[in-house]
């Protein structure tokens, strides 16, 4: 008997503008200490689904169809009392957001004391079981955790102890709703690896929702992929991955760069479109509409079952046997961009700021140069400084020490309103946020005809307007994207706008501060597809800033790894991605969930987290976490500089003839498109 | 590069309708799915509508005084609501007093709201010392009890409907301010703060292009609130003795008059008593309404 | 929390300073006002002018309010108890100690023997108004936020709304037109007297139910809102999902945190009761101290208003303070 049966399950809600059929008809099994990834894109109705598992739907949600049988017992059917023996005890949830997940008034060992004692443990019970599930999610300093608040730990910490509160009444069934979502790679890599050792050590069933293939693939020996509220396809991970059938899930997989792969070898192919509303009426295939194989029959019109493939890989298509292979609807050959003269010169460029009597170093001592017409990533974790590094070139901030030159002029240290118009237009920005980078309260082409007033790029009402248009038609946008508002618009629309408002001075360089990371995948590989290629045309020099070493890998000319305000690494892409590697790009590396089942391999990992930035040590800023640590020396002086290849550049103690004997962590890719129809 | 991509879409027409019916200022326009708004706005209409009308109304002169109805001054044909102490027609005072209220409510709610988003909006924007002092302006008369100082103030400038103003602006502005300041802190880090300033807007134009619509969700609820705040604020220093000098028919001071015959005729203070609350029911209401449609998307 | 207290009192003093002067600029900005509303309406202008010099009332104002204070605080002697005046303004504490607020001309007395008495029947009336308000607006406000939506909720707010719709000086009317003109269950006026034959907790209930009802219903509707948006708390959430009963989730989980924003709401409920008091004691010619700063205010008791503003003041700023460091001992993440 499976330890979790949903049969037919049907979510709805009531909005102000009529019922939303978020989950019109689910079914899915799960067979005690399984682990079940379920992948899709946002709003395609995941959480949703866990929320159904606890019936947990607030006040306008409901079940009006189905059953979830949990142990042998409909969920649906149970009265309140009943369903609270379940809840916590039998079927547990850890979702993203950790920090908001506990309460800000309570002592973490109150609110982790709470569980057993509710399942009437003695106090002293309960506190033993605490310090025991607490060790098991390595926080070893169980007294000192629980005397804390919430707001006093780190991100890490509290998703640990969120894990500690799941798995505390030991539950058969393990709901994870994005756990790593929001937290740093290293850490994240940590997290995965945690919830992989607590499955095997406690045996419990796991679901585990996430956009990241890459991570379901570490995790799950199942994935269901879910497409508006649809389980599309339904398969073992690693049939999945090597052998992807439903249209959605190959789009998926296309859309992701490859480790190893880049611009030149392997395009990224998005999905067009995005995910229907709840609101909008069914018919046929849900994805349909996005799908490149569609035919006009049959997926318009009928509901498509769900068929089996193989024994253990179900699919819901009409024609996934007939698929083409998945060609590349463009041939690009980007540009090599061949010039080697530095547009942008940073030489010990430092911003440090003064908090009270401490010191925070946000740069220090930055040497960074940007080559014209080529693309220049900084990777980076939170706190690594390279988003103050993006300010001080913009002139949002200045520098307090060294230069920076842009053509030849000195800017470090004058603000943006000190810049001559033509050095602003000429210096332009694409932000991070998607929901902030436009005024919510403007039509979305007033920002770009402000622009191109302000930047003197044209004049006169007829003139702007025209150029707007042909802004827009750039960025790939209906002319009539001008009227709307913000809130009209999605994530990737409104980066497309971002871009076009950015472009608009015709700037010689763009600073692009993680444009995609808010953006779900197939939306992600448009993006960049788009930024890459306008970049390319119009030889604009750009300056990348991203956490995601898949994405910089794919897309850059020349790298700058950053640790807390330093520079640890630094060359040509290539070089950068193959050994001797700085340790701490090499713990990066290897904490980058790859969507390829059994690739863990060989890894390390960082211990604990990103420390304070205040007041630094005088030696290497990474010491304190690196596992390649020499030796006292690392904390007391400065890392020298070694040359690993022509322009490669790494700041460690260690020898560079030693750095070279480490293996590659990633085999270079062949960048070979998925082998559909190899059967 | 070629790029065989269609051009994306725009949400489907009945989203985007939807979607522009959502946040603040499709708030006006979906007043009226709110019925506790609906219920507010009637009340206010009601009065603003009777005010306007006052003079076409076949009302009594609010302040002519008919001596053979003091003595029996409970409703008659000729009064429908009474009269006062002095034979005043209470009808006629409470619709002509509305016009009173209406008229000097409005004003300084707006010349407050001019003061204390200007005040907000350079503390919140240039921070450092403008803030203090702003800051610190702000505290200083915000500690002041309002009834305080509406008394002391009034009782040394004197009554009169523009010094009910100056005190008004004075008592609400920095409470504005406050409002304002916060919400553009929460603004101004926000990356189109920064798009606007890599374009080269002066600063001018980031406060009230960039950063003042983006306020005006919550600072319309207040506006509301504060409508009724004046209005009990007029009623209060009329009661008091310190409200428009006699005969300006005016609420509180009605009530004020009644009191000396409350335990004889009470209608010369409750009447005017239920015009004010249903006034400041109506603003509450409609300020319950507004805050209630914009948290409900 | 040490340096954070020294901070704040500083901050406090500095806020009474100013306020301070601007108390004394608005009663005392135009000199020849001073010396006539000294006087009174019967002195002649020579008197008025005399006094206008001995004071030396054409100093600058800032030099004027140094003066007042030197006077408040005990370093000078209050120049209008000088017998050479011929004002016969005496004060049995003599011309010179701290906290001289001078010479009430409406009384006819020193204003701290005129102050101090209406302030302790002020306070009985404030603290008994608080006492009612703190406990109604809870219960109205979380019963109300508990289930926001709910029946329960739309009933219990609609009452709220219609109690801060009722200003005071209008309700103690319609409590007066009930209580009194037709029920005769209560006095309609408090002189706090045992002469009117009404028991004096009798003639407490309307002033107090004046004062406390159209407050309560303000309050409960910050505690309803607070309540309602901590039910939305993805702790809350947690705190279900642990398996907890309702009640557990409602008392630990989400009642503290629902409590630190209304917090500070209501200690300012102490301000707004300053003002409150005015209204309330001139319906029911309660003798306290916001009849007696209007009566100073309408007759142009420089001295006593002063005080009496001063006085409510330090209790406002006080109050400020206090619910400031509450805010902290309640909140976690506001220490640090």
């Amino acid at each position: 008997m499976p330890l979790l049966s949903i049969q037919d399950l049907r979510v709805e809600y009531r909005t102000s503008s009529g019922r939303m059929v978020v989950i019109p008809d689910f079914s899915l099994d799960i067979e005690p200490g399984e682990s079940v990834g379920l992948v899709g894109e946002s709003g395609c109705g995941k959480s949703t689904l866990l929320m159904a598992i606890m019936r947990y739907l607030g006040r306008n949600g409901s079940i009006p169809q189905g059953r979830i049988l949990f142990e042998g017992r409909d969920l649906v059917a149970l009265a309140e009392p009943e369903l609270r023996q379940i809840r916590g005890s039998r079927i547990a949830i850890v979702y993203q957001e950790p920090a908001t997940a506990l309460n800000p008034s309570l002592t973490i060992g109150r609110q982790l004391m709470e569980v057993p004692q509710l399942h009437g443990a003695s106090g002293r019970d309960a506190r033993a079981a605490v310090v025991r599930v607490l060790a098991d999610v390595h926080l070893p300093d169980a007294a000192s955790i629980m005397r804390r608040y919430p707001h006093q730990i780190s991100g890490g910490q509290k998703q640990r102890v969120v894990l500690a509160l799941a798995l505390l009444a030991n539950p058969s069934l393990l709901l994870l709703d994005e756990p790593t979502t929001g937290l740093d790679v290293t850490v994240a890599a940590a997290v995965l690896d945690l919830v992989n050792e607590l499955r095997r050590k406690y045996g419990t069933a796991l679901v585990y929702v996430s956009h990241n293939l890459g991570v379901i693939a570490q995790v799950c020996d199942r994935v269901g992929v879910m497409y508006a509220g649809e389980l599309v396809e339904d398969a073992a991970v690693d049939s999945l991955f090597t052998y992807p059938r439903h249209p959605y899930t190959r789009g998926l997989i296309a859309s992701l760069p490859r480790i190893g792969a880049d611009k030149r070898s392997a395009p990224l192919v998005p999905i067009p479109g995005v995910v229907p509303s709840p609101a909008e009426l069914r018919q046929g295939c849900s994805f349909a509409r996005r799908c490149r194989d569609a035919d006009t029959g049959l997926c318009r019109t009928a509901a498509i079952p769900l068929r089996a493939a193989t024994d253990t890989h179900l699919v819901r298509c009409n024609r996934f046997e007939h698929l083409e292979p998945l060609a590349v609807p463009f041939d690009v050959a980007m540009p090599q961009a061949t010039s080697s003269e530095p547009i942008m010169e940073a030489h010990d460029l430092t911003r440090s700021f003064r908090l009270g009597r401490s010191h925070l170093l946000a740069n220090d001592r930055l040497d960074i140069t940007a080559q014209r017409g080529r693309v220049l990533a900084v990777v980076g974790e939170s706190g690594s400084g390279k988003t103050t590094f993006a300010r001080i070139l913009t002139g949002l901030d200045q520098a307090t020490g060294g230069m920076l030159r842009f053509k030849g002029k000195e800017i470090g240290r004058t603000l943006v309103r000190r810049r001559t118009r033509a050095q602003v237009a000429a210096i332009q920005m694409v932000f991070q946020n998607p929901d902030g980078t436009l005024n919510p309260s403007h039509r979305v082409g007033r920002p770009l005809g402000r622009a191109l007033r302000r930047f003197g790029i044209a004049r006169g009402r007829k003139a702007i307007e025209a150029r707007v248009r042909e802004l827009l038609e750039m960025v790939r946008l209906q002319p009539s994207v001008r009227h709307s508002l913000p809130r009209q618009l999605s994530g990737g629309q409104k980066q497309r706008i971002a871009i076009a408002r950015a472009f608009a001075g015709n700037p010689e360089l763009l600073i692009a501060d993680e444009p995609v990371s808010a953006l779900d995948v197939s939306v992600q590989a448009a993006v960049i597809n788009l930024l890459l290629g306008i970049q390319a045309d119009s030889g604009t020099t750009m300056v990348f800033i991203s956490h995601d070493l898949v994405l910089v890998r794919y897309l850059a000319d020349e790298v700058v790894v950053m640790y807390l305000g330093r520079v640890m690494e630094s060359g040509p892409v290539e070089a950068l991605f193959a050994p001797p590697y700085h340790p701490y790009t090499e713990a990066l590396l290897s904490a980058v969930p790859l969507p390829e089942p059994g690739s863990g391999g060989r890894r390390i990992r960082l211990e604990g987290e990103i420390p304070s930035p205040l007041d630094p040590p005088p030696g290497c800023r990474f010491a304190g976490r690196c596992p390649r640590k020499v030796g006292a020396v690392c904390d007391t002086v400065p890392p020298p500089a070694r040359e690993g290849a022509e322009g490669h550049l790494i700041f460690c103690h260690i020898p560079i003839e030693e750095l070279r004997l480490v293996p590659a962590v990633v085999e270079r890719g062949d960048a070979e498109l998925v082998n559909v129809g190899a059967e | 590069m070629s790029v065989t991509q269609a051009p994306f879409p725009i949400a489907t027409p009945a989203a985007a309708a939807e979607a522009a019916e959502r946040g603040a200022p499709g708030l006006l326009r979906r007043l009226p799915s709110s019925r506790v708004a609906m219920v507010g706005l009637s009340l206010v209409l009601f009065w603003v509508v009777l005010a306007l009308l006052a003079p076409v109304l076949p009302l009594a002169s609010p302040n002519a005084q008919d001596y053979a109805a003091i003595g029996h001054p409970g409703s008659s044909a000729a009064h429908l609501l009474g009269v006062d102490p002095l034979g005043r027609d209470v009808l006629s005072r409470l619709i002509w007093g509305a016009r009173t209220v209406l008229a000097v409510a409005p004003i300084a709610v707006v010349t407050a709201y001019i003061v204390g988003c200007a005040m907000g909006l350079l503390a919140g924007y240039y921070r450092g010392w403008v803030d203090v002092v702003v800051s610190r302006v702000s505290d200083v008369i915000l500690s002041f009890p309002v009834v305080v100082l509406y008394v002391i103030l009034i009782a040394n400038i004197g009554p009169s409907a523009l010094n009910i103003v100056v005190a008004a602006v004075l008592a609400s502005a920095p409470g504005i301010a406050r409002i304002v300041r916060g919400l553009v802190l929460s603004l101004v880090n926000q990356e189109f703060v920064a798009a606007a300033e890599l374009r080269r807007e002066s600063d001018l134009y980031i406060m009230l292009v960039e950063l003042l619509p983006n306020c005006r969700g919550p600072l319309i609820t207040d506006f509301c609130l504060r409508l009724g705040y004046i209005t009990i604020a007029i009623g209060t220093l009329g009661f008091l003795g310190l409200g428009l000098p006699p005969p300006t028919p005016d609420w509180g001071g009605m009530i004020k008059q009644g009191t000396a015959m409350l335990t004889v005729y009470p209608h010369m203070s409750l009447y005017p008593a239920f015009a004010i609350v249903s006034l400041v029911l109506g603003f509450n209401l409609l300020a319950d309404g507004l805050t209630e449609l914009s948290m409900s998307d | 929390m040490l340096s954070y207290l020294t901070r704040r009192l500083l901050e406090v003093a500095l806020t009474l300073l100013l306020a301070s002067f601007v108390v004394f600029m608005v009663t005392e900005f135009s000199p020849g006002n001073v010396a006539r509303r000294t006087l009174g309406p019967f002195a002649t202008q020579e008197q008025v002018d005399i006094l206008y010099n001995r004071l030396h009332l054409n100093d600058p104002l800032l030099v004027r309010y140094a003066r007042w204070l030197g006077v408040l605080t005990g370093l000078q002697a209050d120049p209008l108890q000088d017998p050479a005046l011929g004002l016969n303004f005496t004060d049995p504490r003599g011309a010179r100690y701290f906290g001289n607020f001078g010479y009430s001309t409406l009384y006819k007395a020193p204003v701290n023997d005129v102050l101090w008495d209406r302030l302790a029947n002020t306070a009985l009336l404030a603290g008994l108004a608080f006492a009612v308000i703190v406990p109604l607006s809870l219960l109205l406000g979380v019963i109300a936020g508990m289930r926001a939506g709910s029946g329960t909720d739309r009933i219990v707010s609609s009452l709220s709304i219609v109690m801060t719709s009722v200003p005071e000086f209008a309700l103690g009317v319609m409590l007066v037109a009930v209580f009194v003109v037709l029920l005769h269950w209560l006095p309609g006026t408090s002189p706090l007297e045992r002469e009117g034959g009404w028991p004096i907790a009798a003639q407490l209930v309307l002033p107090v139910a004046t004062l406390a009802i159209y407050d309560a219903g303000y309050v409960a509707r910050i505690v309803r809102s607070s309540m309602a948006e901590v039910m939305t708390r993805p702790y809350v959430r947690t705190a279900v999902l642990k398996g907890l009963p309702r009640r557990t989730v409602i008392v630990r989980h989400a009642l503290r945190n629902a409590m630190i924003a209304p917090f500070t709401v209501i200690l300012l409920q102490i301000n707004w009761l300053i003002g409150g008091v005015v209204v309330t004691e001139l319906v029911f010619g309660y003798p306290g101290f916001g009849r007696m700063l209007l009566d100073a205010a309408l007759f142009g008791d420089i001295s006593l208003i002063e005080a009496a503003t001063l006085i409510a003041l330090l209790v406002a700023t006080t109050t400020q303070l206090a619910s400031d460091i509450g805010y902290r001992l309640l909140d976690p993440q506001s220490r640090r």
